[in-house]
């Protein structure tokens, strides 16, 4: 009886809570004596001290208890706050630990997060989450309690309190060269999105038009799109050099075989097939008596195309380039094998020098970046759709 | 006013239509009507050259319609499907203003004549103008699409099965109100149906196709009583006296009833029931709430003790509803009588199935 | 004349056949890469042979994607049943959410955390593979139209029978078409591996971008992208051979 209780209390914050409890046994930050070394990995009281280890587990049990006893809308804002204290205090005093633990420590040395941070990212995740799904109806507390905590990490960062952190001293140490890879990167996956978008929607309408044109079209993209990346961008530099060494001019244009001629290429190469595909679709869908109505009342072929068609089939045209642009974005960061640049670059160097921290300074700005191509997508797809039309089934 | 000359259309080897020549003329509604796949969907769509025939002609007010450029036509023609085909990303008001809109009409204009249509198709526009298809009933769609099909008041509205896709209840309201909205606009319509009650309500003339030719071209009534073939004569039924009377409204029919209101004394009731055995009881804003049966007035103090209350929109009849209807309803709920009333349910008097059994006797003849 | 499902299988098993006697003969690729690329001294990968490149490849494959299924179908019937339903909103979020994370930056957030080798590489396959398996377990059960889970229960099934009976079968190809997808990103992502160091089919292009050969480069690139479309081929006949549910609309 109690234990049903319990489960209906709310089992996904009883989880997060549990899960916030065990980051403790984890290292929290880890010491090591230069970037590429090992290192020997700090408890959480060790790390910061015990007052705050003290606070961060009264803070967890206050949320599993909670979490237990979950009845109204004051407990579950309760809980969502809570979870943005402990992830706030965590980098708050991660900072000043950083500080302290490199100049004690040798020249060289490095402090980065570990896994109990990492987990304690992850249960604040979870409870934030079951708190919102508790508060449907309360807009502005599930906007304070996703974004708080999030943004006050984001400030800490600029302003320079985390700079101790190994990341952002792998940062600082490359500022300009990271600015200069972020920008390539932006050009080369906007341009491939741009250009595959260009070809991908008249392919579509041909498609949606031409029943003969229909299959050999979705053949070429989907054998495409089944293609590994990295094989794909290596069949593309084998024709590519040929073509340089017999036109030595094409050099001067860019074109080698290796570099952003074969990775724009195949990366508009892979952008085609969710374009073509949602363009198809969305035209193929089009209820048969709109268009019929419309031609019957007078409008002429361009008419329907221009007043029907491209606003009915618009939603899921942009839905495609959505896909395509965040496809983009990890395909991207694959090129910098190939000599494209863009962030990648950081992961690969990283990689080849066994530096973790410069990994993840490639890794992590990818995955924002694809997150963020991704939210600025769904808003222009929420604007341009139709008000008329249904909520879109994304 | 509208002209077929000899049209076929041939899609490969099939004949669709094969040397159809029909007339049509001005203010007159004509109902295609046929077994699926007689072709006169094919025959409406070449009208307004969606389909091209393969040989012949088709003459709108003397004219070669391929003479015409196709848009320019289908301007001045009104067009309204089953599947209505309003535009999903428009609202109401907007889907209405399409043809005005197309021809260039002023905002003020369009805006007026949207207001005039929703009224005309009886809908509030304050409240439907704004709204999308999205969150229209099947019937709202339908009277929204013949609302836009008539927007920039054309002489002609083709109609394909435009009231098929609803209830039968909401397809009789929509056709009664067909039936006055063409009472009081006359335009040249030509409309296909499958459903031979529908086309003999509605129809002026009768088109009888099969296999894409023109089997029968009369009134209904002929239609009813001298099938040209035995083809046609198996279409129409063997319940054809039956069938006409949907073609007589009840309007010329109900006669003034015995009523009284809920709050009479006994004996003003007794008073209007007089000789008969009851009377319809009715509000005092006059709308109908039931009956009262003379032998119970003795035995009760009010009227409202005594009164067996009715559903009115189970029972009553529209007053634009046929005959048939009304004998339906009689047969239906035993009654010799039924009440007929007004769009506010107010009650206007009845109809007796006497007069249904005369008026179907003369139309056997 | 056998049918189209039939005829699709023997396409592929012929295909299959062609491919591993084309990997298996080195001296026809020694032959064919020194013919294009007459330049470069060496053409094949001197690490391993071709076979043992696309074995590796597959295993790495094999191992991520038998973790994948073996835990995300279950996890995904398991949100979707009234024990585990509360998890359903965060899982959904979740796997929407780590959809939009390029696969590989999760195989590079693995070596920080893991090491190099081969155990990250299956970590982050299988990590980044239970997303669309677990997704469209998700859509293809909630996909099962209503009234045939109440005719199962009409008929006296219990919730155990409806689910194998009814409910799995009549899902099974829109997760078979998860699992599909999840195989395709990870033999793409396993090659990327080849660069923290888990072998297949990506170490020879690595090695050739690393030392500028382009014969090496062609070795790995070929084999890949076959590989990679018959591997899709075979899916999409397994798919096929569940189709009593209309497509549904899944990505």
């Amino acid at each position: 009886m109690m234990v049903r209780q319990w489960v209906t209390g709310n089992s996904v914050a009883v989880t997060g809570s549990c899960l916030g409890l065990l980051s403790l046994p984890f290292g929290w930050l880890t010491l090591k004596a230069s970037r590429l070394t090992a290192g020997t990995s700090l408890r959480l009281w060790d790390a910061f001290s015990w007052g705050v280890a003290a606070a961060i587990i009264v803070l967890w049990l206050l949320c599993l208890a909670l979490s237990l006893a979950e009845r109204d809308k004051r407990h579950a804002i309760t809980i969502g706050i809570t979870a943005n204290a402990i992830l706030i205090l965590t980098f708050i005093f991660a900072g000043p630990a950083a500080n302290r633990l490199t100049a004690t420590g040798a020249e060289f040395a490095r402090v980065s997060l570990s896994a109990g941070v990492w987990v304690t990212v992850a249960a604040v995740y979870m409870l934030v989450f079951a708190a919102r799904q508790s508060l449907p109806d309360y807009r502005v507390w599930q906007n304070l309690i996703s974004w708080t905590g999030l943004a006050a990490v984001v400030i800490l960062l600029f302003t320079g309190w985390l700079n101790n952190i190994s990341v952002v001293q792998e940062f600082l140490g490359r500022e300009s060269r990271f600015q200069q890879e972020l920008v390539k990167h932006i050009f080369l996956f906007g341009g491939s999105v741009i250009a595959g978008t260009i070809i991908g929607i008249p392919l579509g309408i041909w498609a949606a038009r031409n029943r003969r044109a229909e299959r050999p079209i979705f053949y070429f993209a989907n054998i495409t799109q089944t293609i590994p990346s990295l094989a794909l961008f290596g069949l593309l530099i084998a024709p590519l050099s040929a073509l340089s060494f017999a036109f030595p001019v094409l050099r001067e244009f860019g074109i080698r075989g290796v570099g952003a001629a074969p990775a724009l290429i195949a990366l508009i190469i892979y952008s085609l097939l969710p374009i073509v595909r949602n363009t198809f679709v969305g035209l193929r869908q089009l209820d048969p008596a709109v268009i019929d109505a419309g031609l019957g009342m007078g409008m002429s072929r361009p008419q329907v195309f221009r007043r029907l068609e491209v606003p009915l089939a618009a939603p899921l045209v942009l839905e495609g380039v959505r896909t395509a642009s965040v496809q983009a974005v990890g395909l991207t960061a694959v090129a910098a094998l190939i000599g494209a640049g863009g962030l990648g670059w950081f992961v690969f160097q990283g990689l080849g020098q066994a530096a973790p921290d410069l990994i993840i300074l490639g890794a992590i700005p990818i995955i924002v970046l694809a997150l963020f191509v991704d939210a600025v997508m769904r808003t222009i797809v929420r604007v341009s759709t139709p008000k008329g039309l249904a909520t879109g089934t994304s | 006013m509208i002209k077929l000359e000899q049209v076929t259309k041939k899609y490969g080897a099939t004949v669709a239509v094969n040397g159809l020549s029909l007339e049509v003329n001005e203010g007159e509604v004509c109902v295609l009507i046929g077994p699926s796949g007689c072709g006169k969907t094919t025959t409406l769509r070449m009208i307004n050259r969606l389909i091209e025939p393969t040989s012949g002609r088709i003459l709108v007010n003397g004219k070669d319609t391929s003479q015409v450029k196709p848009e320019q036509l289908r301007r001045s023609i009104g067009y309204a499907i089953q599947s209505v085909g309003l535009f999903p990303h428009l609202t109401v008001a907007t889907n209405i203003a399409t043809v005005p809109e197309l021809l260039h009409w002023d905002k003020t204009r369009i805006a007026r004549r949207v207001e005039e249509l929703l009224t005309l198709v009886g809908l509030s526009p304050a409240e439907y103008a704004g709204k999308y298809p999205s969150q229209l009933s099947g019937g709202e769609a339908q009277r929204i699409g013949v609302a836009r099909a008539l927007a920039a008041d054309p002489p002609i509205l083709l109609m394909d099965e435009p009231f098929g896709a609803v209830d039968p209840l909401t397809r009789e309201r929509l056709q009664a109100q067909f039936v006055a909205i063409q009472q009081e606009l006359k335009k040249t319509v030509i409309l296909v149906t499958h459903d031979l009650d529908e086309a003999i309500r509605l129809a002026d003339l009768i088109a009888i196709m099969a296999a894409g030719k023109l089997v029968q071209y009369d009134t209904p009534e002929t239609t009813l009583s001298r099938p040209a073939s035995k083809f046609v004569h198996d279409f129409v039924g063997s319940d054809r006296a039956l069938k006409r009377l949907s073609r007589i409204s009840v309007e010329s029919f109900i006669k003034s009833a015995p009523t009284v209101t809920i709050n009479a004394s006994i004996k003003q009731a007794e008073a209007a029931i007089g000789s008969r055995r009851s009377a319809w009881v009715v509000d005092d804003k006059g709308q109908l709430l039931g009956w009262i049966d003379r032998t119970d007035l003795s035995q009760v103090s009010s009227i409202s003790e005594g009164m067996v209350t009715l559903e009115s929109k189970d029972i009553a009849l529209w007053q634009n509803a046929t005959l048939r209807e009304a004998l339906s309803r009689m047969l239906g709920q035993g009654f010799k009588s039924i009440p007929v009333v007004d769009e506010d349910t107010k009650l206007i008097g009845e109809v007796t199935l006497g007069d249904v059994e005369a008026a179907t006797a003369e139309a056997e003849e | 004349m056998p049918d189209r499902q039939t005829r699709r299988w023997i396409i592929l098993a012929l295909a299959s056949a062609a491919f591993i006697a084309l990997i298996a003969s080195t001296g026809v690729w020694e032959a064919s890469l020194r013919f294009l690329f007459p330049q470069e001294s060496q053409v094949l990968h001197p690490r391993a042979s071709l076979l043992t490149l696309v074995v590796e490849h597959l295993g790495l494959v094999g191992i991520s994607s038998s973790l994948t299924i073996l835990i995300g179908v279950p996890l995904g019937i398991w949100v979707t049943c009234p024990g585990g339903r509360n998890f359903l909103p965060i899982v959904t979020d979740l796997t929407s959410f780590g959809q939009t994370f390029p696969p590989v930056a999760v195989l590079a957030l693995a070596v920080p955390m893991l090491g190099f080798g081969l155990v990250p590489t299956v970590v982050a396959l299988f990590l980044y593979g239970l997303l669309p398996v677990v997704r469209n377990t998700i859509a293809g059960l909630r996909a099962v139209p209503p009234h045939l889970l109440d005719a199962a229960y009409g008929m006296g099934m219990g919730r155990f029978q409806a689910l194998f009976r009814v409910e799995i079968p009549l899902a099974a190809r829109v997760i078979l078409a998860g699992i599909r997808i999840s195989v395709i990103i990870n033999i793409g992502t396993a090659m990327i591996g080849a660069a923290i160091g888990a072998g297949g089919l990506g170490s020879p292009i690595i090695a050739g971008l690393v030392q500028d050969n382009l014969a090496y480069i062609i070795e790995g690139a070929v084999p890949a992208a076959i590989l990679a479309v018959l591997a899709d081929q075979l899916l999409a006949n397994v798919e096929g051979s569940f189709a009593y549910m209309p497509e549904e609309a899944t990505r």
